[in-house]
């Protein structure tokens, strides 16, 4: 395990190095760009209220069922919001329409298809899940299943 | 929950009644979904020509207004299960968890 980690980072790093060598051209050729203030004052403000935010959230949050359900307060709708703001991420918002536009109707296959699984998902599984009050996969294979094999099955780890 | 009411559920004919028109309901909707979106991926592998038809002379091809059709129709889908999840099966559900607490004494 240890070697095998070892053998990663070097690996890792002379990555890191043949990347870097590799760059130093068009590192030496691009001009340096004009110090862009507002840039910077919104970033640090977007980082600020995401980390304000998580600071008072996580002062509310005692136990697990607070964490992933935010103590069963929260009405549907706003789980409905939460989740989709989840799922339009930048994968949907600028992977497909890249994907559009650069693919044309193929891209546009490949958004249905990727929206597809959801109802699939949602006719055959949503309420097994939430009848077993359990809230992550490895939580719901540890509790059908063999919970010491489950455990031992790195990906299922939580 | 003990094993007892566990029991008691699933001698219910309630339960049975539950499971099943809602497997039913499951597969249907599951059903429609695939044969939809396996019919177009099929029509795209293997007749492309029926997806390129041009509406009206306009940039508007069949093939994108059947994918548009595919992602308001599945929407109206999850409207449907979920309206009959909400209503009838959590109705029929508390229904059932109540009778069984008590137990037919």
């Amino acid at each position: 395990m240890h070697k095998t980690l070892v053998k990663l980072a070097s690996g890792l790093v002379a990555l890191g190095i043949t990347g870097a060598t590799l760059a130093a051209p068009a590192v030496e050729i691009t001009q340096k760009q004009p110090l862009n203030i507002p840039a910077i004052v919104m970033f640090a403000i977007f980082v600020g209220l995401t980390l304000g935010i998580t600071y008072w959230a996580a002062s509310r949050t005692k136990t697990a069922s607070d964490f992933y359900t935010a103590g069963g307060g929260i009405t549907g709708f706003q789980n409905g919001l939460a989740m989709a703001g989840d799922y339009m991420s930048a994968a949907t918002l600028l992977g497909l329409t890249a994907l559009v536009f650069t693919n044309g109707y193929d891209g546009y296959l490949f958004m249905i298809a990727f929206f597809v699984g959801w109802p699939v998902i949602l006719f055959l599984m949503a309420e097994r899940l939430r009848n077993l009050g359990k809230f992550t996969f490895a939580d719901i294979t540890s509790y059908r299943l063999d919970q010491g094999k489950v455990g031992r099955w790195p990906p299922s780890v939580p | 929950m003990s094993s007892e009411m566990y029991a008691r559920i699933r001698k219910n004919p309630k339960f049975k009644e539950l499971v099943s028109k809602r497997e039913r309901l499951a597969w249907t909707l599951t059903g429609i979904v695939l044969v939809l979106f396996f019919g177009l991926f099929l029509t795209v592998a293997f007749n492309p020509a029926v997806l390129a038809i041009r509406l009206g002379g306009s940039y508007v091809t069949t093939g994108l207004l059947i994918g548009f059709f595919e992602f308001i129709f599945f929407w109206l889908l999850t409207a449907v299960y979920v309206r009959r999840a909400n209503s009838e099966f959590d109705a029929v559900t508390t229904e059932l968890l109540r009778e069984s607490v008590k137990g037919p004494k």
